[in-house]
């Protein structure tokens, strides 16, 4: 079975999703600019500036792919809000729309949507959805704290109590937005830049995941960056582990060499898979790295499909399109 | 001990401490003199009090016997660290300048910085020829830094231009007076990580947020590097610049592949995205940057060393570096006998150095 982890759903016009709202918030989203602003949802995720793009909804998914995990893209820009309240009310109805719509409890599931501006109810959302059968991962979108803080302990509590798993993806808003994540330097001005360096913000969550201790502290807990590529992993397992074997008595806390973190609860998904094909090669097939990689379409940005894959990855593609030990054993027994 | 009787050895990062202040003292003007002794001068970038080093920054056993801080002795590190590896020159990055990057007042700024460069081209520049300098300048006034870049043109052993980095990054239009300067010399820049790196408003940051631990941020701060050569391609520096060398100190080059791979493939489906880049990004890359090699990374397997210099180009780009005398120096005998393929040692331990920055840089090359 081949399994997709990566792709994008999207409401085409914000007002779907006032009939799962409470008066008082459709009140409060009723309004012309929040309205016109899905627009801007779809401009972030493709890291463009051109203006005006379609909002696309998805496509048909490749018959030769069995589970697909949808992320509900404009619920990750919560990252770039103002108001992480009227924000919790936004996700909490695009996690409706999952459950009713998006995901069918057999081979499209999706991911429930939390926040990093309010860890405690974040895991009571997990709790309240981790069971249903529509759901099979977390999707936590970033904010300027790096998820080795403890402060996020109670959403990996709540995902490993619910056996599922998290995932990272940009938003699009990261480098660009006050409040938002910084990309590394200082100020980026195209769209152009912050999609190349976008790939540095998972290496720094990773980071953050093995020296603060949350890896360790969370054995269950399991971590997939999604749409940051991989080819940049060794290099920064490289560096993981030999800044650990310098300091590591500064961090008592992490008890294995990090990159041992890496292998064991960190998984990234391929897209964009042509910028890897010399890695690919001289790192990944065959190694223990390749175990980490597993398929992300990134449907329907500029995505890869099946067959891209296999063209770049060659004869190790297939063991990368049926890895699924990211998921619970629960939701991939289910669709098998 | 002998890293490799028979090449030339050029060691891109050394660092040279003045021992006391005074020591600046006969290159200020007596109301810059009064200035810095009545206020003090901080030469450390990094905020102490947020990223401690958890040992000490620089080796124990660099200390001269003559007391002082490790670097601040020429002799000492010349008996030391440069005639033990037969190193031919040693490219000196004062570090104590990276200390202005967290001062506001940019006439302290210069007035130290040109002290500070003349002090080291005067007391281990001329101590011994195998001494090359890399004279430093600061953002603050980038007109000010052209004239100090400009003061030094065809100075014996000054070979390159240190240039600190502050919040606005290297594509910046703000730089154009220093990169004009180079230019018209033919210098290089060369920059070095200062410290202030995540630590100031007034500095770049890692990406995603405040790592917690000096080691974690030691992981990422490589990313500092990379955002810097990308400013520089999307801003459409080498259109203006074509003669413009950069040499990046201690960022680290493993990233490369990756990045290059990545800006190449996305300019490439859409190169309207950056108007100012004429062609692939990474055909500016392999012409205008080299890599110094310190901290090499620490693969475990053959095919991993293999990958580490594999990609395409890099040959030309990897200049040969310890870091002495700071905690992590790479040893020099072992890096190049038993980490850099034989293939590219030449290239690596001088060939690329002296085409970076010129053939003066073996001047003190013995027979």
């Amino acid at each position: 079975m081949i399994a997709d982890y990566d792709r994008h759903v999207a409401v085409g016009d914000y007002a779907e999703l006032f009939a799962h709202m409470s008066q008082s918030w459709r009140k409060h989203f009723e309004r012309d600019e929040f309205v016109g602003s899905v627009r801007d949802a779809a401009a972030h995720i493709r890291l463009t500036d051109r203006f005006g793009d379609e909002v696309l909804a998805g496509s048909a998914p490749d018959p030769e792919i069995g589970l697909s995990l949808a992320v509900p893209h404009q619920g990750l820009t919560i990252n770039g809000w103002a108001d992480q309240v009227a924000a919790k009310a936004f996700i909490e109805a695009l996690n409706s729309q999952s459950e009713q719509v998006w995901a069918d409890g057999q081979g499209r599931r999706a991911a429930i949507l939390v926040t990093p501006h309010d860890p405690a109810w974040s895991a009571r959302v997990i709790r309240e959805h981790g069971a249903a059968r529509q759901f099979a991962a977390v999707a936590l979108p970033l904010s300027p704290v790096l998820l080795g803080s403890d402060q996020f302990d109670p959403v990996y509590d709540a995902a490993v109590e619910a056996d599922l798993p998290l995932i990272v993806h940009f938003s699009g808003v990261e480098g660009h937005y006050l409040g938002a994540p910084p990309l590394s330097g200082g100020v980026h001005r195209t769209a152009y830049a912050r999609a190349v360096l976008m790939p540095q913000l998972a290496e720094s969550h990773i980071a953050s995941l093995c020296f603060g201790g949350t890896l360790a502290k969370f054995p269950a807990l399991r971590v997939l960056f999604s749409g940051f590529g991989f080819a940049w992993l060794p290099s920064l397992t490289w560096r993981l582990d030999r800044e650990w074997r310098t300091f590591r008595h500064d961090v008592p806390w992490v008890l294995k060499p990090p990159s041992e973190y890496v292998f064991e609860q960190v998984w990234l998904s391929t897209w964009p898979v042509r910028e890897a094909r010399a890695e690919w090669e001289s790192l990944f097939a065959g190694s223990r790295a390749q175990s980490r990689v597993v398929y992300g379409s990134h449907d329907p940005f500029d995505g890869d499909t099946v067959a891209d894959v296999r063209a770049i990855l060659g004869s190790s593609a297939d063991g990368v399109l049926a890895r699924s030990d990211v998921l619970s054993a629960v939701t991939t027994g289910a669709v098998a | 001990m002998q890293a490799a009787e028979t090449i030339p050895i050029v060691d891109c990062d050394v660092h040279p401490m003045y021992e006391r202040f005074d020591d600046l003292a006969p290159y200020l003007s007596a109301g810059w003199r009064r200035h810095f002794e009545d206020r003090g001068v901080r030469t450390y970038a990094r905020a102490r009090d947020r990223y401690n080093h958890p040992n000490k920054t620089y080796r124990v056993d660099a200390l001269p016997e003559r007391g002082g801080a490790a670097g601040s002795d020429p002799g000492f590190t010349l008996a030391t660290h440069v005639v033990p590896f037969g190193i031919t020159a040693a490219l000196l990055l004062p570090q104590q300048p990276y200390g202005v990057t967290s001062w506001g007042n940019s006439g302290a700024v210069y007035a130290y910085l040109a002290a500070s460069n003349d002090f080291f081209r005067d007391a281990w520049v001329s101590y011994d020829d195998r001494y090359t300098l890399a004279v430093t300048v600061s953002p603050h006034d980038p007109p000010a830094a052209a004239r100090e870049v400009r003061r030094h043109a065809g100075q014996p052993g000054v070979v390159g231009i240190q240039l600190l980095l502050m919040d606005k990054m290297m594509g910046d239009s703000s730089f154009d007076p220093i990169y004009q300067a180079a230019c018209e010399i033919g210098l290089p820049l060369a920059v070095h990580q200062s410290g202030s790196e995540g630590c100031y408003y007034t500095s770049q940051a890692v990406a995603g947020g405040v790592p917690r631990s000096y080691g974690e941020r030691h992981v990422v701060l490589t990313q500092v590097g990379g955002a810097n050569l990308v400013d520089m391609i999307v801003s459409g520096t080498f259109e203006r610049f074509p003669d413009l060398q950069v040499v990046m100190v201690e960022w680290g080059f493993s990233w490369l592949g990756p990045l290059l791979a990545r800006m190449d493939l996305f300019w490439e489906r859409d190169p309207a995205a950056a108007p100012l880049v004429k062609r692939r990004p990474s055909e500016y890359v392999r012409e205008h940057f080299t890599f110094t090699t310190q901290p090499l990374d620490e693969v475990d397997t053959r095919r991993e060393r293999a990958a580490l210099f594999g990609p395409d180009g890099l040959d030309k780009m990897l200049l040969f570096s310890s870091d002495y005398p700071h905690y992590d120096t790479d040893d020099p005998g072992f890096v190049i006998r038993s980490r850099i393929p034989a293939g590219i040692r030449e290239a690596v331990c001088y060939q690329n150095a002296v085409r970076v920055f010129g053939p003066q840089l073996l001047r003190g090359a013995r027979p």
